[in-house]
């Protein structure tokens, strides 16, 4: 429950999904921002970042969140983050209004949808 | 006839025959001379023919002719001249010659005999009378024997006389032959040897000892100088200078007598060792060398016998006092095998060498780095008040110091002496002898004894020699003591300088070194905090001692570190340790260990257990229970273990102990017995990190000095009331941890989601800020403390840096942090102080809540 942070990445077409799993703070932050870059090639045309399993961020891992979003969109890639509703993460996120970086959804499918066919942010 | 006869018998047949030859010549010459007519001449011739006759048979027989055929013989004498008186007529004087057997009867034979012929003449010559009717008969009777009656008897009494005479110096000859014969006998039974020599040492005669001593007859002895018998050449002279060093003396003042010890060789090649005592006698004018020779080979042999026997036990006597001092040497030397620490060795090796000189008291002075000698003393003899330090040029031990030679010093005075009270132990005798390490004087042993004991040359080189065998020990316990100093120095550095400070465990660990053991153990522990919350926790014991071990300690504690912050488990971090120590076959080290991940959000404890005594779990309620599982074989034993971790929960007020085997292990008891011993003193107090630790000490260590290193390492999770407090490492892996205790916490007091949320974020950004920006040096913690009051829950973060104040600096990436803090809680407050700053955060819980 109180592990490192990991990491997993999935191709689902012309996409990639990064699954972070563990807590983000300023200990490694910096670290995971790095390695969910990494994890979207530069021929995929978007990206769902998956905050699902992540129990906490901080500010330093919303800035890097931040940052890793603008890059991504500098290479033309779209990003959509997932968070369920109610979870602490989504508290977090809302707080600091991070859906005008990128859009949020409450499960995979429907981040996946969304980067299939662009639409309204769920807000 | 009594007696031996004067005569023999050959010199009385002579003499008869003499009587007849001249009875025969009477005879012819009366026939042939003119005579009376009258005379029957034929008869006459005939009776002188027979007498004749008689006389060549008397001849003939000699000294063969018997007794009686002798008076025979005298008998016909008588006749025959009575025949010849006869035909002669009484008138001649043929009746004179009837002296002729008278006296030749009394002077041969004895006097009664004698006497019985002369009646037996006078019978005969009355007959021829009577029948003759000569005239005056009775006159002419009377003449004829009155005559060698008279002569007869005189010689009879005078050859009786002779007789006497020759028969006492028969007796006396007789007496003195067999005297000699007992004196022969005396000498010849004897077994010394006697000889008589001359003047010039010629050998006069020699008894039956001699002969067998000088091993020749006495013929070969008699007659030839004594020299000659057997006396080595080398002797001579001296044999001759001593006979006339006796001679001469003897001429002076009497000194006649000498003793010479001799050795004469036989004949047979043998020997003689013999003592002659020689004295000089004077006879008949002559000097005479009488000399006793004595064997005395036996007395020599018996003596050697003596002198060997004596020597030998002597030999005896001293094989065994070198016996004991060599083992009393050795037992100096044992001393440094055993003893490893000079505090312990130099009073036993004092105690030692007194015994190895028998000395009343001893003490070591050792050189010290300041060129001051430094006392050690370790008997009675010496006052309570010698001073601990002497001035290297003091006293006795300065002299042997100086010279780097051995100092004896008898019936001291005050001023020879550095410490005066010496003489107040009546020490008659002080030895000093310096102590030499690699030809320098590294200290003096001294020694002293009581009167009136001296000490002498031989005590010297005993000291000297037990000396070395010191100097060896206290090199040896230098050495040992620089290499033990090492080998501590090296594994106190191995363990860790503090413990890491967790949020929601308190750690307490204690290491104590073995005292009688001289050798540094090889137990260490280590506690490492983890991203997330959690604490490694490293319990081991390498076997073998000294350099090595902690060599290999630290190896494998720095291989621990590194696995651990790779991020394995305590199964895989085991695998990979013992591979290492396998792939390091110059350690042939072996070792146990215990380690264990302690989650302290969780409560959950993983362990493996390395061939290591079982850690010990307390309930809250102290209730102990050894942690049984996971248990495989030590590390570097299989090449594949395969060691797997075993879990459990140590819940919120519980406590896990580990240790090594020190703390459980005493001799002559079970280990159940310690280990049930150790649980019984855990449960019986408070489950405090350090109290814990003492009490076990305490309980496992009463004396406080061990036999075996004692390590020991507690944790306490610690529980959780409505004031939660913690001191935080100053670093963002400590964050994780931060959260999770503050969550659990929350849920504790039943704060809603969105008040988690907000109070753990704000809390995490506090600290974050508090790492970040207050310049906290390593091992830094913060403080944080959570209380709950009257529905509102206040947060303080404390720590000893300067915030940097939000409005003071430029917006920053940072600033989000502070501004997310003041939409997340109702009250903040930046106290910023000379010490450290401090925040003040405040939220009141949205639900109703119980404090």
């Amino acid at each position: 429950m109180n592990a490192p942070a990991t990491l997993t990445s999935e191709r689902r077409g012309d996409h990639v999904v990064v699954a972070v799993r563990g807590e983000l703070d300023v200990f490694n932050a910096a670290q995971m921002a790095g390695a969910i870059e990494a994890a979207v090639p530069s021929d995929a045309h978007g990206a769902v970042i998956d905050l699902s399993e992540v129990g906490f961020l901080d500010s330093t891992a919303i800035r890097k969140l931040f940052a890793l979003t603008a890059r991504l969109g500098e290479r033309r890639q779209r990003v959509q983050v997932v968070s369920p509703e109610g979870s602490m993460v989504l508290r977090t996120l809302q707080l600091v209004e991070f859906s005008r970086a990128a859009p949020m959804n409450d499960t995979l499918e429907q981040a996946l949808a969304q980067l299939e066919h662009p639409g309204p942010a769920p807000g | 006839m009594q007696g031996p006869s004067t005569f023999d018998n050959r010199t009385k047949a002579r003499s008869l025959a003499f009587l007849f030859a001249a009875g025969a010549l009477v005879g012819g010459l009366t026939v042939a001379f003119p005579h009376e007519q009258g005379i029957a001449e034929g008869r006459v011739l005939l009776v002188a023919a027979v007498s004749l006759v008689l006389a060549l048979a008397c001849l003939r027989l000699g000294g063969r002719i018997s007794e009686w055929l002798l008076h025979g013989a005298l008998a016909s004498v008588t006749v025959i001249l009575s025949l010849v008186v006869h035909y002669t007529g009484p008138a001649t004087l043929y009746p004179l010659i009837y002296t002729w057997p008278a006296l030749y009867a009394f002077y041969f034979f004895s006097t009664p005999t004698a006497l019985a012929h002369l009646a037996s003449i006078g019978a005969a010559y009355a007959t021829v009378l009577s029948i003759d009717d000569a005239m005056d008969a009775t006159i002419r009777l009377l003449l004829v024997l009155g005559t060698p009656l008279v002569i007869g008897l005189l010689i009879s009494r005078l050859l009786g006389k002779m007789r006497e005479g020759l028969q006492r110096s028969a007796r006396q000859e007789r007496a003195l032959r067999s005297s000699e014969k007992r004196t022969r006998l005396i000498l010849d039974s004897s077994r010394d040897g006697f000889i008589s020599t001359d003047a010039q040492g010629r050998v006069l005669d020699a008894n039956a000892a001699a002969e067998s001593l000088l091993g020749r007859s006495r013929a070969e002895i008699v007659g030839r100088p004594f020299q000659e018998l057997g006396i080595p050449d080398s002797e001579h002279r001296r044999f001759d200078e001593r006979r006339q060093a006796l001679l001469e003396g003897a001429r002076e003042d009497g000194m006649r007598h000498l003793a010479l010890r001799v050795s004469i060789d036989r004949p047979d090649g043998t020997r003689l060792n013999g003592e002659t005592m020689i004295w000089l006698v004077e006879r008949d004018g002559e000097w005479i060398f009488n000399a006793r020779l004595t064997d005395i080979g036996d007395r020599l042999r018996e003596q050697e016998e003596r002198e060997r026997l004596v020597a030998a036990e002597a030999a005896r006597e001293q094989a065994e006092r070198a016996t004991t001092t060599i083992a009393r040497l050795q037992a100096v030397a044992d001393a440094a095998l055993t003893l490893h620490h000079l505090d312990e060795l130099l009073p036993t090796i004092l105690q030692r060498t007194r015994e190895v000189m028998d000395a009343d008291a001893a003490a070591v002075l050792l050189v010290q780095d300041d060129g001051s000698l430094s006392l050690l003393s370790a008997d009675d003899a010496a006052s309570p008040q010698r001073p601990d330090r002497v001035r290297a040029d003091a006293g006795i031990a300065g002299r042997v110091l100086a010279s780097g030679e051995p100092v004896l010093v008898h019936d001291p005075t005050a001023d020879v002496l550095a410490d005066p009270a010496v003489l107040d132990a009546q020490i008659a005798s002080i030895l000093g002898v310096p102590l030499l390490s690699d030809g320098e004087v590294v200290g003096v042993i001294e020694v002293g004894v009581r009167s009136p004991r001296y000490l002498g040359a031989e005590d010297i080189d005993l000291l000297r020699l037990t000396a070395d065998r010191v100097a060896l020990a206290i090199d040896h316990a230098r050495a040992f003591g620089r290499e033990h100093r090492i080998a501590e120095t090296l594994q106190r550095s191995l363990l860790p300088q503090s413990l890491p400070a967790l949020p929601g465990v308190k750690l307490g660990a204690r290491y104590l070194p073995a005292a009688s053991e001289s050798e540094v153990g090889g137990d260490w522990y280590d506690a490492i905090a983890l991203p997330g919350g959690r604490v490694l926790l490293v319990m081991g014991d390498v076997s073998g001692k000294g350099l090595a071990a902690a060599s290999t300690l630290g190896a494998l504690r720095n291989a621990i570190r590194a696995y651990a912050l790779e991020g394995h488990g305590p199964a895989e971090i085991a695998e990979l340790l013992n591979r290492f120590v396998l792939a390091e076959p110059a350690h042939d080290h072996m070792a146990t260990l215990v380690l264990a991940v302690f989650d302290a959000v969780s409560g959950e404890l993983s362990w493996v257990n390395a061939g290591h005594p079982p850690p010990l779990a307390l309930a809250a309620d102290g209730t102990p229970r050894f942690l049984e599982g996971a248990r495989s074989v030590p590390l570097g034993v299989l090449a594949f273990p395969g060691y797997e971790a075993a879990e459990t929960v140590v819940a919120p007020g519980g406590a896990v102990v580990l240790y090594t085997d020190g703390l459980i292990e005493r001799r002559g008891e079970h280990l159940d017995t310690g280990m049930a011993m150790i649980a019984e003193a855990a449960a019986e107090g408070p489950l405090e990190a350090g109290a814990l630790c003492d009490r076990l000490l305490a309980a496992a260590v009463p004396t406080g000095a061990t036999s075996d290193d004692v390590a020991l390492l507690t944790l306490c999770h610690v529980p959780l009331g409505t004031r939660l407090e913690l001191d935080m490492p100053s670093q963002p892996s400590a964050l994780g941890s931060l959260r999770g205790l503050l969550r659990r916490w929350l849920a504790q007091i039943d704060a809603s989601d969105a008040d988690v949320h907000a109070i753990v974020m704000a809390a995490s950004e506090a600290c974050t800020n508090a790492i970040e920006h207050a310049g906290a040096a390593d091992g830094d913690t913060i403080a944080v403390l959570a209380l709950l009051r009257d529905g509102e829950v206040e947060v303080t973060v404390r720590d000893r840096g300067h915030w940097r104040d939000q409005r003071a600096s430029p917006p920053s990436e940072q600033g989000r942090g502070l501004d997310l803090i003041g939409v997340l809680m109702d009250d903040v407050r930046v106290e910023i102080g000379e010490d450290g700053t401090t925040v003040h955060l405040r939220r009141r819980l949205s639900s109703k809540v119980t404090a």
